[in-house]
């Protein structure tokens, strides 16, 4: 039998995932609360094998409860349940150790599903965030140990058009930018790549065959 | 048509005058009388617009006349109507506030009636105004310093039977100039005799002017020595008189002339102390209204944030768990249903259901991203970038330098504001297919960008428009903020807003 909390500020939400829960005759829960902190107190005192965490919960957010669980209950996999279709919601949650992060609305099934493959230790997303995923995971392929690759686009121009010996004003100009917001990417670049002079910058552009020497 | 009234003893010239004024100004009425005394009852009388006084009458003479109509504050001009070798009693009659004064030995007295017509053009023109010399309305208290008893006696009796309004008060003696000088005395003006007890007039002079007082001096000197006059008017004095014939007559003009110029400096000093008041209570409170002004637009702002945010929680945590919970309820129900004819309705409720927190979701980004309250400025504009790209279709370059630790709720908001704002405007006027948005901070403030190269528009007339939703809007959002917002924009050049706004001190970490 797998242990289970519910952990959600609304009975009726609790109600539903319960019922699944239960006609799937493979889960006993052992505890239902309706905020945060309850939530990581019942964790750590029951260690069960399975939490439903909402993440818009009163006393404690979830995000912050589940750093906590991740602490005082490692085995625990915890699968956030959340309105929330935000990206960076997802990030930030699967960031803090959550193994599943269910968009609420989906498909009933998705919640045995999702519980299953948790268990079998594999991660699991909603269907449109599966998506989404991999579509982030073909466009990002920075190589993070090149500080060039931490430069944004705007960076990068602003690098290539001080290279050639441009100054702030006629940067902004080119690039329809502000002469003050052309300084401070000039500066944030240097401060990336280590740079201290406009030689400094020079040398490097030639070394990674941005202007001709 | 003028009044005038002409005092001339020798028949031969009133005879001249009267001739003259009947050919050259024949709707002018002109009387005549032979003497001083007659004069003043005429002039009593009323009804003139000008006298025409002879300098030299058989009763009196004609500083003598100026002086009684100073006293009856009469405003009527004066034309002194000289004599040959008389130039210097001329002067004296100005001086007493004589209106002009004309030879009737030389050629220029044929000239009476323009001179006439142009003296009392300009009286009428000066309107009300009373000439400086008339006699200043009240009693006033005039001390007089000096030692010998002779001049304080015919001074005294001057101004009894000619200036009732002044009272002579003598200060005869060194101890009691001592004393005036030490403890005051209620006297409008000074004047110096000629033989002020030990000391030279000057010297009195200096010793009142190092003290407090401020009292308008008046020098009546012996001596008629230029060196003397100038050394006094130096000192301050406000007039100096010769000790001759007549002198008791300018005296009192004198007098007269001082104290009422003193109280117009009374009355100067008096207004623009009251204007500065005035101006510096105006200012207190054009501050204070925009204060107030600017309080309540913040307090709006907040108040529609908190409101936003209230309505978006609500969407999101109670409307939004309903539905959840509904939702899975119904999938329960259509499983029960297994293959029943309600099995249709159950598929269509969980439709509906579905389609309903979609609803939910969007209306609460709408209000209020729950991603700035929760995670902060940059994944909200990131968030936000993507819904207007997915929207517009316009690509929005994203450059984004934060500081490390979070910044204010409200500074939050604010940027997240202006982007939103700004990019609703590109999307709205510019038809541009591209835009950037850049967020970069120094240790002292975080420059804000938002810029398109789309066909722009003509700056001062959007900012004319005080639409809550448009570029005023915008630019009260960042005043408010604390921060300072520029504006660049013109027809086919595209447009960049970019605001700055001051960052918390960061405590030392």
């Amino acid at each position: 039998m797998t242990t289970v909390i519910l952990a959600d500020d609304h009975e009726i939400v609790r109600r539903g995932v319960r019922s699944v829960l239960q006609a799937d005759g493979r889960f006993q829960i052992v505890a239902e609360v309706a905020d945060g902190l309850s939530a990581v107190q019942q964790t750590e005192k029951l260690k069960p094998n399975v939490l439903f965490l909402d993440l818009s919960l009163p006393r404690l957010h979830g995000l912050e409860a589940l750093r906590q669980i991740r602490i005082c209950s490692p085995n625990t996999k915890v699968l956030v349940l959340s309105m929330h279709n935000d990206e960076p919601y997802v990030i930030e949650a699967l960031r803090s150790g959550a193994s599943a992060y269910i968009l609420k609305g989906s498909e009933s099934e998705e919640i045995v599903r999702a519980t299953q493959e948790v268990l079998a230790g594999r991660r699991f997303l909603s269907a449109p965030l599966t998506e989404w995923a991999i579509t982030a995971l073909a466009v990002k392929t920075p190589d993070s140990s090149d500080p060039y690759n931490t430069l944004s686009p705007r960076e990068r121009e602003v690098m290539q058009l001080a290279a050639e010996g441009l100054g702030a004003g006629e940067i902004a100009e080119k690039l329809f930018i502000s002469a003050r917001t052309a300084e401070t990417h000039r500066a944030n670049l240097m401060r990336k790549l280590s740079l201290q002079t406009q030689t400094d910058l020079v040398r490097y552009a030639i070394r990674r065959g941005l202007i001709q020497a | 048509m003028i009044r005038a009234l002409y005092a001339e003893d020798d028949p031969n010239v009133a005879g001249i005058v009267r001739s003259y004024v009947e050919h050259f100004a024949p709707d002018w009425q002109l009387e005549i009388v032979p003497n001083g005394t007659r004069c003043l009852e005429r002039m009593a009388e009323g009804g003139l617009d000008i006298l025409l006084l002879d300098l030299v009458l058989p009763d009196t003479d004609g500083l003598q006349i100026l002086g009684e109509l100073a006293r009856r504050n009469d405003p009527t001009p004066v034309v002194m109507v000289t004599g040959h070798g008389q130039t210097e009693l001329a002067v004296r009659a100005l001086r007493a506030g004589a209106a002009d004064c004309v030879d009737k030995t030389s050629p220029q007295f044929l000239q009476l009636v323009d001179i006439v017509k142009r003296v009392q053009a300009r009286h009428a023109e000066a309107g009300s105004k009373r000439p400086a010399t008339a006699a200043v309305a009240g009693r006033h208290n005039i001390a007089l310093i000096e030692g010998s008893t002779a001049l304080p006696g015919s001074i005294g009796e001057f101004l009894a039977r000619h200036a009732p309004q002044f009272d002579l008060q003598v200060i005869a003696t060194t101890s009691e100039l001592n004393h005036f000088i030490s403890i005051g005395a209620p006297a409008k003006a000074i004047i110096i005799g000629p033989t002020p007890h030990q000391n030279k007039p000057l010297e009195v002079l200096r010793q009142l002017h190092s003290h407090t007082t401020d009292l308008p001096v008046l020098i009546v000197s012996a001596r008629s020595d230029g060196e003397t006059a100038i050394a006094a008017f130096k000192l301050g004095a406000q007039d100096y008189i010769l000790q001759k014939a007549d002198y008791l007559t300018e005296l009192v003009f004198s007098l007269n002339s001082i104290l009422r110029h003193a109280e117009t400096e009374r009355q100067n000093a008096q207004l623009q102390k009251e204007l500065a008041t005035l101006n510096r209570s105006l200012e207190a409170q054009v501050i204070a209204r925009t204060r107030e002004l600017q309080a309540l637009s913040l307090r709006l702002l907040r108040i529609q944030e908190d409101e936003r945010r209230a309505i978006a929680r609500e969407l999101h945590d109670e409307i939004g768990q309903l539905l959840t919970g509904l939702k899975l309820q119904l999938e329960a129900g259509l499983k029960a249903a297994g293959d029943s004819p309600l099995r249709t309705h159950f598929t269509e409720a969980t439709t509906t259901a579905t389609s309903l927190l979609e609803h939910v979701r969007m209306l609460t980004q709408q209000y209020r991203p729950r991603v700035l309250d929760d995670l902060g400025l940059q994944p909200a504009i990131e968030w936000h970038l993507k819904q207007f790209t997915k929207q517009t279709g316009i690509e929005v370059d994203f450059a984004a330098d934060l500081p490390a630790a979070r910044l204010p709720g409200e500074l939050e908001t604010v940027v997240y504001r202006i982007v939103q704002e700004s990019l609703t405007n590109v999307a709205r006027h510019a038809q541009a297919k591209q835009a950037a948005v850049a967020i970069t901070h120094d240790e002292r403030q975080l420059i804000v960008e938002i810029s398109d190269r789309g066909r722009g528009f003509d700056l001062t007339a959007a900012l004319a428009k005080t639409d809550s939703l448009g570029l005023a809007g915008l630019r009260e959002r960042v005043n408010l903020a604390g921060g300072r917002i520029e504006m660049h924009s013109a027809v086919g050049a595209g447009t960049r807003i970019t605001a700055e706004f001051p960052l918390p001190v960061s405590s030392p970490s």
